[in-house]
């Protein structure tokens, strides 16, 4: 893993640079960003994750890194199936990445693995289907009474 | 008889309707300008309502303010059942109305009507103070004319056509029940005149 | 003897579950608590959201650009203007739309009334959730002469719908400045009224002091922005560390405080109302004198964004707002995402709740401020 492609991001000049990382290198790359005291990465922003719609048959999940130190942010991409959605889970590293994850697992349907806790945070227990993808309807028999 | 029956009405309902309590019920932003209503500038203890209750069970007007998502509806139905009657219900914000701007929302009742019934709507988004006091002393005015004889009805109340489902948490429809409301929705002329004692307003 | 009397020794009490409902008198919002207690100890808290969950970022994908403007004022109702910005931000980054100077000190005058508005209503619910009724009437009575200052220039007292993408609807006047200059002349001493009920009042400080610290690891752990942050000893505040618009050219200082308890959440924000004054102070004195042009150039209804993604950053009064677009170059965005400051608040209360009494449990939950709307989205 090439670290020197992390040294051109720097969001003060305004321009989006991402990472591209495949998802079995995804923590060790989020702890050597957080404890390499050249980059210092200490504080994960937000996860972001990406219906890249039903043709390309991919979800983007995009991890924001923000340095409270330097005030530089960083951007890593990380690009999984669509059919079968898993990916390890960064709750060991950064804490505040559980309530991030329960809330795409409720919305796209990502399984995070390690993630002892997953479950629906957003939307009641009972709900079928995620919302949040391209191809959801909502066609629940049972909320017929709301049309 | 009637001359009796107009007076005791007469202080019966001015009593009542001088001293309407609301429940504490802001979901959202509607609920900021409820609070905005009560504080010093739009003073609504001069209307009577003095305090408002946090507990249903106090209380006699629901002021619905905020959106109802799927998740809360079954609270919301809940706390209304759980009113004493003679109560009431002002569905304040365009949300309540009828959706507001988030119709096309996956999560969203479109209008609390199809959950309890609803006396006074007040669109807007939000309201302003002013509009929910003339919306206030729209329900006063509707209450003074309400009569003793027809107090039957108001007790009988609403049976939704609405159940919780397995896991507790989602209303679903409940096949085969049929919707009773004794009138207290309409425009403000409907009512004294009417004979309401044939059977259920209208069915689900 | 005394002890046994009772049976108020070591016994071992039966725990109880609960259930602090979605309604319920305080002001923040539906948020529900499932607590376990074991007599008046906290032993385990688990918040329940999505009572409010309205599918902000979905709609988006359906509306285009224009029509979600609206929209976005309802995510932090407290706050309009922050999210607003952070999403006209990011569109205008992607369209490469400039700002001319004028707009941008409009900006900055309209975000930090916002600010000063939303932090005087956050003190009056937070000591009524304490207890304290007064300060109520006296924050909304002060936040009324906002809300009329926003009336009379935008037409709204809530939801404003002010900002475009590359400028503003309509210019200020010289005599709404006037009357800017008049209320943040009479505030100081308002200001100095409340701290003089409040900083020193015996009941306060012991029911706020040493009661849930925040310490730097957990802050950062669990990703605590805004006076939350601040108020733990790490001085990160976005207008200063990556200056956006002109806050590089204003004069103003931004507090900290040192143990991260509630009391320190408190004096911290009352700091930054007088430096929110200050702010405004002298975006009224360089509005007076340069006039410019600010209504947009841009064909708003038509407006069609290259492809391309961007993140934009604001700080919000609740900590640190991002807003994340990508554009597939038609006129709707592809996915808009929002990330707020209350989220991780709510998070990290169970961690600020384990093994305290039941009465702190407002002192906390109100120090940090959240709002719900912001959460659910």
């Amino acid at each position: 893993m090439n670290f020197d492609d992390f040294k051109m991001m720097n969001n003060a000049d305004g321009s989006f640079n991402k990472v591209l990382v495949e998802p079995a290198e995804l923590c060790v790359v989020l702890s050597y960003l957080k404890n390499n005291a050249e980059f210092a990465f200490d504080r994960l922003n937000t996860i972001i994750a990406v219906d890249l719609g039903v043709e390309v048959g991919k979800f983007e999940l995009i991890y924001d890194l923000h340095s409270i130190e330097t005030g530089k942010t960083a951007r890593i991409s990380v690009i999984i199936d669509r059919n079968s959605p898993h990916i390890p889970s960064v709750v060991e590293i950064f804490k505040s990445a559980y309530f991030d994850e329960c809330e795409i697992y409720d919305m796209f349907g990502i399984v995070f693995d390690k993630n002892s806790d997953l479950k629906r945070l957003l939307m009641p227990q009972s709900w079928i289907g995620y919302p949040l993808r391209k191809d959801y309807v909502q066609n629940d028999e049972r909320l017929a009474w709301n049309d | 008889m009637n001359v009796i029956i107009s007076s005791i009405d007469f202080i019966y309902n001015w009593a009542r309707s001088n001293s309407i309590w609301p429940m504490t019920f802001a979901t959202s932003c509607c609920g900021i300008e409820m609070m905005q209503t009560s504080a010093a500038n739009f003073d609504i203890a001069r209307f009577g309502s003095e305090v408002f209750r946090a507990t249903p069970r106090q209380a006699d007007l629901l002021i619905c303010a905020g959106t109802i998502t799927h998740k809360m509806a079954p609270a919301l139905l809940k706390l209304y059942q759980q009113m004493p009657e003679p109560k009431y219900v002002i569905a304040m914000g365009a949300c309540t109305c009828g959706g507001g701007m988030f119709t096309d929302s996956y999560s969203v009742v479109n209008g609390i009507d199809k959950i309890i019934p609803v006396d006074i709507y007040l669109p807007m988004c939000p309201p302003k103070p002013e509009a929910l006091l003339d919306s206030l002393i729209k329900l006063q005015k509707q209450i003074r004319k309400e009569t003793i004889l027809d107090r039957q009805k108001y007790i009988a109340g609403h049976i939704s056509a609405l159940k919780l489902d397995e896991n507790e948490d989602l209303l679903i429809e409940d096949s085969g029940i049929i919707v009773q409301s004794w009138g207290l929705t309409g425009d403000l002329n409907e009512g004294l005149d009417k004979d309401l004692s044939g059977g259920p307003a209208y069915e689900f | 003897m005394m002890k046994g009397w009772l049976g108020m020794t070591n016994q071992s009490s039966t725990k109880m579950k609960i259930n602090i409902g979605p309604q319920h008198p305080s002001t923040h919002g539906v948020l529900r608590l499932v607590l376990e207690l074991d007599g008046e100890i906290i032993k385990s808290c688990e918040p329940v959201i999505g009572y409010l969950h309205r599918g902000m970022e979905k709609m988006a994908e359906n509306r285009t650009y224009l029509q979600y403007l609206p929209t976005v004022d309802r995510i932090d109702y407290l706050g309009g203007f922050f999210d607003a910005y952070a999403f006209c931000d990011a569109v205008e980054n992607l369209a490469q739309i400039e700002l001319t100077k004028r707009t941008k000190y409009i900006r900055i005058l309209t975000m930090e009334m916002n600010r000063l508005s939303s932090h005087l209503l956050w003190l009056g619910t937070f000591l009524l959730d304490m207890g304290a009724t007064s300060p109520l009437f006296y924050t909304f009575r002060d936040r009324e002469e906002i809300l009329s200052l926003f009336e009379e220039l935008t037409g709204q007292r809530m939801m404003y719908n002010y900002y475009t993408f590359g400028g503003v609807r309509h210019d200020v006047s010289n005599i709404w400045l006037r009357k800017v200059a008049e209320f943040v002349k009479k505030m100081p001493k308002k200001i100095k009224d409340y701290e003089n009920i409040i900083t020193d009042n015996p009941i306060f400080v012991t029911r706020t002091k040493d009661i849930g610290v925040i310490s730097k690891h957990a802050a950062l752990q669990y990703s605590i922005t805004g006076p939350n942050l601040r108020a733990s000893g790490i001085n990160v505040d976005y207008r200063k560390q990556n200056p956006y618009l002109v806050y590089d050219k204003l004069d103003f200082e931004v507090p900290t405080a040192e143990n991260g308890d509630s009391f320190d959440r408190y004096a911290l924000r009352i700091a930054e109302m007088r430096e929110c004054l200050k702010i405004i102070s002298q975006c009224v004195a360089w509005l007076k004198v340069n006039p410019e042009e600010v209504i947009s150039s841009v064909k708003q209804p038509m407006l069609k964004v290259p492809e391309g993604e961007f993140i934009s950053n604001v700080e919000a009064p609740r900590g640190v707002c991002s807003c994340y677009v990508k554009s597939d170059g038609t006129g709707r965005p592809y996915r808009v995402k929002w990330r707020t400051g209350s989220y991780y608040a709510v998070q990290i209360l169970p961690k600020l709740l384990e093994n305290s009494i039941y009465p702190d449990l407002m002192a906390i939950f109100g120090s940090l401020d959240v709002i719900l709307p912001e959460v659910d989205r």
